[in-house]
């Protein structure tokens, strides 16, 4: 070792690290400094420190509503990802068939392209149904098409490499020991990437509550909470009562992600066939 | 061989995987159990992707060959809305703002994202998780609240000015910070860089620390290392992340509105046609821009990607 | 595409996600439930909840409005969804007739809305929204753009449109994000026809907006934009709509407007009705209550535009109802009211071109 050099590459990589949590962590501070202030306008300096416009917050309905719009899309859309997307892994990883590649890059490509072009080419093809009398209108039910889409993908990319990366050994002991098919599925291959499952689901819930391009394709009249906070950011009203919600959302989401990446872990090392 | 770069996290590059080793299959019994199996386990996903993804993109294009006839949208078949993009420079010129910015946000992100993730897996131990987990953490909050966030950082009477003004290094707040291209720059940035962060920290945490140490032991320098041993080993998380920051970046319509000086890019001229212009024909002929764009990027980079990992 | 194969395909694809998302089937189409929800798309200020609450009391419908930036972007939010989104439209001028061509909008039963006979004489079946005798619509509101400024740095009005193409206000200055932006130019360059513009002329127009642009601090989209502009001291002029300059004032803002001696473009606007609207007891309703003078009288407190229902003159008193000219038929005249120019998409294409 060369202790001389590794401090330095040690100590310019630690100044990089440092300036980029500061560059990602520059503007969440500022979200909370207007969170808890009295100001109205959000330029340099702000006022007094304040609980105002959670109050404000507490007492407006429509970021209630466009809260539980996005819950339910979000929910809707991480069970549809995780109902399709594990057995489209699955069949990948265990299958073989003609096409299988081209199918595993086809369920790739909602997230490869934009999603302005997933919002577009799906608007256009349900204005069409809509007008067949297939669809009654856009509504949150056409938005959580668009988003389960996208969240197949990253359901299925868990779950894949989980697959890739256990032996087949275990399924094959169990196939042996007399076990069928099914059986093998449910006791031995599912628990082994259950943790995958959850990680994948809990990545499609982050991003399809935080999604807002293909969202401002298909949605009706409704709102859902990106969309409010568009519309408000475009409207110009009471801007800090954005922050305190971001706030809420935040101290909501952290625990939530913590337990669920614990979670994930404990799953993932019992059962890893390598540390068995 | 091939490098997994499959993480925990996300996503990632099903595109740069070559599928290996599939002689073994789960079930030997008869062919036509399996078969029946198959179905059961693909038909329900490949219905959802075909019925309403894979249709929908077809329908797009043949959109893109209609036209708007007395305000309504009608199948009357034209390659119109292709003359329109190149009749006018426009256009074009519209595509190759977006890519420079594309580039840029995403030679930014690896420069910023690599030396971290290095940092991480090879001088963190216990905060190791806690710091990954923060890189995270931007990703719950809104992003249209760390956009808006930017624009009260940026503005005349924002936070950058009102310090650099306090400061003295300046004496008239910089317009030029906010509604440019530098706070769309900073903001997209921003906003995609834990897209970045995450499949490079992936792909270095998965190199065995003994390369490092060997590397070392060869004599090899903090720079020598991260050139010879984690660049090449990281390359495929590096061109995954690539792929999320440069395809939000093209796709994105509202960063350069709420933060541009008006410069129109690809997203919102598209976006524009679906929200304002009401000529979706000629929104769909503008969208197969970006998808040029990206395929050759896709194309590119998966055998890039692949050569790599050889 | 309009054979029956893509209908029973796509029947059976959807009736999947039915099956799996059950729980969604009542928000599926809001519209649908209960009959009560009215969905609008309005310019701002347009369904303020000072006037809209008492209405849902009243009525028991329930109003979701969605706000527009343009005339453009109105349009194409209403017919998004094959035209099945929204009941309502607040349309200008120069939408007004795009929506009647294209069929989307429904005549209006006048004899069901009785406040509509106290409109002013000339808004009760304008051309634009009046088509060989058929009503597709009411009209409500109408108004001039106007020059608004910030009374701190510009002690005295400007008189001329002049000021938003000075260099000496660079960096200063915001305008429409909107095409229609050219006739705006084509007023100060006193254009005698400003909606219907020769080649000629829109090169003149192209030069002057390009020369414009690096002036602009920021093209505003909605009403909100620009306030948020002047709020944070972003700019101290710029070209917008009597409601702003009362929010702004209503925030502290100290501003005001003025119409320079140019003369001004402006609008005239219509509660317009979807062909496809499941609500229509509501929209009458809607319709027929806006239009009361009473409530005229809120819309122009949230506004400051002209009321179309003249009786509201009595209300406001003689000098606001001089001040919004209500019964002022050489005045009304006088303004240049927004029209789809025959030419548009050269419009479109040259607005593009000069901010690209």
């Amino acid at each position: 070792m060369f202790p001389r050099a590794s401090t330095v590459s040690r100590l310019a990589l630690g100044t990089v690290a440092a300036l980029v949590y500061a560059f990602l962590y520059l503007p969440l501070i500022i979200v909370i400094i207007y969170a808890f202030n009295s100001a109205t306008i959000t330029s340099w300096p702000p006022g007094q420190p304040s609980l105002h416009w959670f109050n404000v917050l507490w007492n407006d309905p429509d970021p209630r509503d466009a809260i539980a719009n996005s819950l339910k899309v979000a929910i809707t859309a991480t069970v549809l990802a995780v109902l399709l997307g594990t057995p489209a892994a699955f069949a990948l990883q265990r299958f073989r068939f003609f096409g299988k590649e081209s199918l595993g890059f086809v369920i790739t490509l909602p997230i490869l392209l934009p999603g302005i072009i997933t919002g577009i080419a799906m608007l256009t093809w349900f204005t069409q149904l809509i007008q067949w009398g297939v669809l009654p209108g856009l509504s949150l039910l056409t938005v959580t098409i668009g988003h389960a889409t996208f969240c197949i993908v990253l359901v299925f990319n868990n779950v894949l490499s989980r697959l890739r990366r256990t032996t087949r050994s275990l399924e094959e002991a169990s196939m042996d020991l007399g076990a069928d098919g099914w059986q093998t599925f449910w006791r031995v291959t599912l628990p082994g990437i259950r943790g995958a499952v959850i990680a994948g689901a809990l990545l499609a819930f982050t991003l399809s509550f935080d999604e807002i391009i293909v969202t401002f394709f298909l949605i009706g009249a409704q709102n859902t909470l990106p969309l409010w906070i568009l519309g408000h950011i475009r409207q110009d009203t009471n801007f800090p009562e954005i922050d305190a919600a971001a706030v809420v959302i935040i101290a909501v989401s952290i625990p939530i992600v913590l337990l669920a990446q614990f979670l994930t872990r404990e799953t993932t090392q019992s059962s890893s066939p390598a540390k068995l | 061989m091939f490098l997994p770069v499959a993480t925990s996290y996300p996503m990632v590059s099903y595109a740069f995987l070559k599928l290996t080793d599939f002689r073994r299959s789960l079930t030997r019994p008869l062919r036509r159990r399996q078969s029946l199996a198959l179905v059961l386990v693909l038909g329900p996903p490949l219905l959802w992707i075909v019925g309403l993804y894979v249709l929908p993109l077809t329908f797009l294009f043949l959109y893109s060959f209609w036209q708007v006839i007395g305000f309504n949208v009608e199948a009357h078949w034209t390659l119109d809305n292709y003359r329109q993009i190149f009749a006018e420079p426009v256009w074009l010129q519209i595509l190759l703002r977006t890519v420079v910015m594309a580039t840029l946000v995403t030679v930014s992100a690896i420069a910023l994202a690599l030396p971290l993730a290095y940092f991480l897996v090879r001088y963190t131990t216990r905060w190791r998780n806690l710091l990954y987990l923060a890189v995270l953490v931007p990703l719950w909050s809104s992003y249209l609240v760390r956009v808006f966030a930017w624009k009260t950082i940026l503005g005349s009477d924002g936070v950058l000015n009102t310090f650099l003004l306090d400061a003295h290094v300046i004496h008239q707040p910089v317009e030029a910070f906010l509604y440019s291209n530098y706070a769309v720059f900073i903001t997209l940035l921003h906003v995609w860089l834990p897209y970045m962060v995450l499949p490079v920290y992936a792909a270095i945490d998965r190199i065995p620390p003994s390369l490092f140490e060997a590397s070392s032991d060869l004599g090899a320098r903090g720079w020598r290392t991260m050139r010879s041993v984690v660049w090449p080993l990281a390359f495929p998380g590096i061109m995954a992340g690539s792929i999320f920051v440069f395809s939000l970046t093209m796709g994105d319509f509202i960063t350069p509105q709420l933060m541009g000086n008006g410069s129109q890019f690809v997203g919102n001229v598209i976006a524009d046609q679906f929200g304002v212009a009401f000529n979706y024909p000629f929104g769909a002929a503008l969208s197969t821009l970006p998808l040029v764009v990206l395929a050759v990027f896709l194309t590119v980079s998966r055998r890039f990607g692949a050569l790599e990992a050889l | 595409m309009r054979g029956v194969i893509g209908p029973i395909v796509a029947a059976i694809m959807l009736g999947g996600t039915f099956a799996l998302a059950p729980h969604l089937g009542d928000a599926a189409h809001s519209g649908a439930k209960l009959g009560g929800d009215l969905n609008v798309v309005a310019w701002e200020g347009y369904t303020d909840p000072s006037f809209v609450k008492p209405f849902e009391k009243q009525t028991g419908c329930t109003i979701h409005s969605t706000y527009a930036g343009s005339s453009n972007e109105m349009f194409s939010k209403f017919r998004s969804g094959g035209g099945t989104t929204y009941d309502l439209v607040s349309a200008s001028g120069d939408a007004s007739l795009r929506f009647i061509r294209a069929g989307v909008v429904a005549p209006v039963d006048v004899s069901k809305i009785p406040n509509w006979k106290d409109l002013a004489p000339q808004l009760k079946s304008p051309p634009h929204n009046t088509v060989n005798g058929k009503h597709y619509g009411v009209s409500f509101m109408w108004g001039p753009d106007v020059l608004i400024y910030n009374t701190k740095d510009f002690k005295t009005a400007p008189t001329s449109w002049s000021v938003l193409y000075n260099p000496k206000y660079k960096g200063k200055i915001t305008i429409p994000d909107n095409p229609e932006q050219i006739a705006d130019a084509a007023v100060y360059l006193h254009y005698k026809q400003p909606y219907n513009l020769s080649g000629a002329q829109l090169a003149t127009i192209k030069t002057l907006l390009q020369r414009q642009r690096p002036l602009v601090r920021h093209y505003w989209g909605l009403a909100g934009d620009f306030e948020s502009l002047f709020k944070n001291h972003e700019v101290i002029l710029g070209a917008g709509w009597p409601l702003m300059t009362v929010d702004l004032k209503a925030a502290g803002v100290p501003v005001a407007e003025t119409i320079p001696r140019e003369g001004a473009t402006g609008w005239a606007d219509t509660w317009m009705l979807s062909t496809r609207s499941q609500h229509s007891a509501c929209a009458y309703a809607w319709m027929n209550y806006s239009l009361s003078a009473p409530v005229q009288k809120q819309v122009v407190a949230v506004t400051h535009y002209s009321p179309a229902n003249i009786k509201t003159a009595q209300l406001l008193g003689p000098t606001q109802a001089k001040a919004l000219h209500i019964t002022d038929t050489k005045y009304f005249d006088s303004i240049r009211f927004w029209q789809s120019p025959p030419n548009f998409d050269k419009w479109v294409t040259l607005w593009a071109e000069v901010k690209g």
